[in-house]
């Protein structure tokens, strides 16, 4: 070649010569017993970073190192980045040119940030590649099966967690969960009996099966369609079940979604849609549910079990294991329109856990020692705030076994007769905290643990039921803004759960509610 | 609260993984020397970090233990290629391995001296660089649409690579931070 190179010249010429995929039999000898000298394996690393970080700067995508934009500065501002711009940008042909862009908002910060947003998984970075090692463009991935937990299949399960899918998968589980990411960023946990058609990265068709969709901002707009509903999000955490006749019932977390009316036409391509309750669509918002039958009637659900949506399919949530205590709650309001619910927490009471459906608020201890000793593990019932406006409020709990009923009621606020004639202050309180900064110093939003950040303190009254039944509860004593409605937990009693030994303590079944729909308004 | 916070793999163990996708790809790269099977091989590794999850004990070095499953994923790559002449020995890998885990500590460093570096390479060396780096780019199709030797084309891209080096070098001795 007339071309000659000194001996680190050399060694360099034979690493770019092998990374180029130019490099013969003989030469491929020559670096190996090059590279027996320490001082030649350093030099031929030096070359492979940056032949790796030439890649990476020219094919920005979630394909190995490409995925994270070396940038070392933690300050970089979060880039709104949707995961389907990540997954476009592993498309072959689609290069950004980072060496002209200079593109740096893609930080490592804010891949974290999304990576967490989205559970993490996204960052098995492989999942996403787009191209093959021939080059043909595979069909489209539009998921991530992220973990499963007793799940049966009906046919072929799609393989073991993590596993891409594609546009048009089906999940179909006889039982058990199964937790998809999808690459819009939308996060939905499963369970069955279920049938689900990943139709995109923003749509999801749900035929039967309990489904509770987690949805980053990125994803807005993501939409579970239903035989009879549509439910399209609007930044938000929320639930869909689709039970064996067609009914749908959905309740909303966190945020808000439209919910909109579908009636099924008998051709295949049921998109008609009919106005909600003569409004168009119905915004259902933060602690509110809705039941929709096959007619497009709407009904209130009255409560829902947290274990009825699971949160994760990564830990399986055992409904039949736990002996459950409180079963069912309702109440006497007959509002038309009114669309709030009651969610029961199966053995949640500890610190910081959430105290109403419709207010992030939290339950706390008042000082350092934490919630009473014996109501953590508690079943809980997250009431809504706005409730207290209802003077003549009356609420239904249903016990399965004897237990220790118990009520946290604020303290600003006189003791209403219900209360004082059943009930027994037991002299332990229970804090509020509402996530405001208070008047008189900064407190950090929902600080967590004991005795941080208490804006309300309730007391712990007690009232003690020797068999299983319904106890009845009634409103605050008096409506006064900034004052907040009561919370509700129950522990069986010690010998509840022995073997019955009278009639008297014979429980009722201990099945969860799952969800209960209001017979009529 | 995340999925992840709530039973899931925690957000240190995502951090972790985010973190070390890039030097986890080099030290692939730098054992087994062809694009392909390094990503192959990294998808692996991730399905398999992913998978013992549990196995790894927080506060200990992520780092290493990733290269080490990393490292065996390479071996048994390699063992399946057997008659791949354009892959290293199991012995050159095994000498490589040690080595790779420690200097690709640097590879953040190196990035952003790279970043000054491309910004005063010239236009032309700059396009050879993007020729050959953006999607579908070889020597051999640069040649082609050139209508010059592999060789010759092979010859400059070296150079600019040299260049490239002996800059990133200068830079990290001078301490560009």
């Amino acid at each position: 070649m007339g071309f000659h190179f000194e001996s680190k010249d050399e060694l360099l010429k034979l690493a770019t010569d092998l990374h180029d995929g130019l490099l013969d039999e003989d030469g491929m000898q020559e670096i190996e017993h090059r590279l027996e000298a320490s001082s030649a394996r350093n030099q031929y690393l030096d070359y492979v970073m940056l032949h790796a970080l030439l890649e990476a700067k020219h094919e920005p995508a979630l394909q190995g190192i490409a995925a994270v934009q070396l940038t070392t500065s933690n300050k970089t501002e979060h880039p709104k980045l949707s995961i389907e711009d990540l997954l476009s940008q592993g498309k072959k042909g689609q290069s950004r040119g980072w060496l002209s862009a200079k593109n740096r908002s893609m930080s490592t910060m804010a891949l974290f940030s999304l990576a967490c947003t989205i559970g993490g998984l996204l960052l098995v970075a492989g999942l996403w590649r787009q191209t093959s090692q021939q080059g043909h463009t595979e069909p489209d991935f539009v998921a991530i099966l992220t973990n499963t937990s007793r799940a049966k299949w009906l046919s072929d399960a799609p393989g073991e967690a993590p596993v891409r899918l594609r546009a048009g998968s089906n999940l179909q589980l006889i039982d058990g969960l199964a937790e998809v990411t999808l690459s819009s960023g939308a996060v939905v946990v499963v369970r069955g009996p279920a049938d689900l058609e990943l139709v995109s990265p923003m749509l999801v068709r749900a035929l039967r099966g309990t489904v509770r969709a987690r949805v980053g901002q990125d994803a807005t707009g993501f939409a579970i369609e239903t035989p009879n509903a549509e439910v399209v999000d609007l930044g938000t955490e929320f639930g869909v079940d689709v039970n064996e006749t067609g009914e749908t019932n959905v309740v909303v977390f966190e945020g808000e979604v439209d919910l909109a009316y579908r009636a099924e036409n008998l051709s295949s391509t049921p998109t008609r849609q009919i106005p909600l309750s003569s409004t168009s669509r119905k915004r259902l918002r933060e602690g509110e549910a809705l039941h929709l039958d096959v007619t497009g009637a709407a009904r209130r659900i009255v409560s829902i079990d947290s274990n009825y949506f699971p949160v994760t399919a990564a830990k399986w949530l055992t409904i039949e294991d736990e002996p459950v205590v409180i079963t069912g709650i309702r109440d006497n309001l007959r509002v038309p329109n009114h669309a709030q619910y009651y969610q029961i927490v199966h053995k949640g009471l500890r610190d910081d856990v959430r105290s109403y459906v419709d207010r992030a608020h939290e339950w706390n201890g008042v000082d350092e020692e934490g919630i009473p000793k014996f109501l953590l593990g508690a079943d809980y019932v997250m009431t809504f705030n706005s409730d207290k406006w209802q003077s003549d409020l009356e609420i239904e709990v249903e016990l399965s076994c004897p237990a220790s009923l118990y009520v946290f009621y604020d303290d600003r606020l006189p003791v209403p007769t219900w209360l004082a004639e059943r009930f027994t202050d037991t002299g332990f309180d229970i804090g509020g905290d509402e996530g405001f900064p208070g008047n008189i110093k900064m407190k950090p939003r929902n600080a967590t643990g004991s005795g941080q950040s208490i804006d309300t303190v309730h007391s712990i009254w007690q009232l003690d039921v020797s068999e299983a039944g319904t106890v009845k509860l009634g409103a605050l004593a008096e409506n006064k803004i900034g004052v907040s409605m009561y919370g509700i937990a129950a522990v069986a009693r010690e010998d509840a759960f022995s073997p019955p030994d009278s009639s008297l303590k014979q429980r009722k079944s201990q099945k969860m509610s799952g969800i209960q729909i209001l017979e009529s308004i | 609260m995340s999925i992840a916070d709530q039973g899931g793999v925690d957000d240190e163990f995502v951090r972790n993984i985010t973190n070390c996708q890039n030097r986890l790809y080099v030290y692939i790269l730098s054992l087994l020397p062809n694009p392909d099977r390094a990503k192959d091989v990294l998808q692996e590794t991730n399905l398999l970090l992913w998978r013992k999850a549990a196995e790894f004990t927080p506060g200990t070095n992520f780092g290493a233990w990733a290269c080490k499953i990393a490292y065996y994923e390479v071996l048994t790559e390699r063992r399946k290629r057997q008659r791949d002449k354009h892959l290293f020995s199991e012995g050159i890998i095994n000498l490589l391995a040690s080595d790779a885990e420690r200097r690709i500590a640097e590879l953040d460093e190196r990035s952003q001296a790279l970043d000054e570096c491309l910004e005063r390479l010239p236009a032309k060396q700059r396009k050879r660089l993007l020729d050959r780096y953006s999607p579908g780019g070889s020597i051999q199709s640069i040649a082609e649409a050139a209508g010059e030797s592999r060789g010759a084309i092979a010859t400059a891209l070296y150079r600019v690579r040299a260049n490239l080096l002996e800059c990133i070098q200068g830079k990290l001795a001078r301490g560009i931070r």
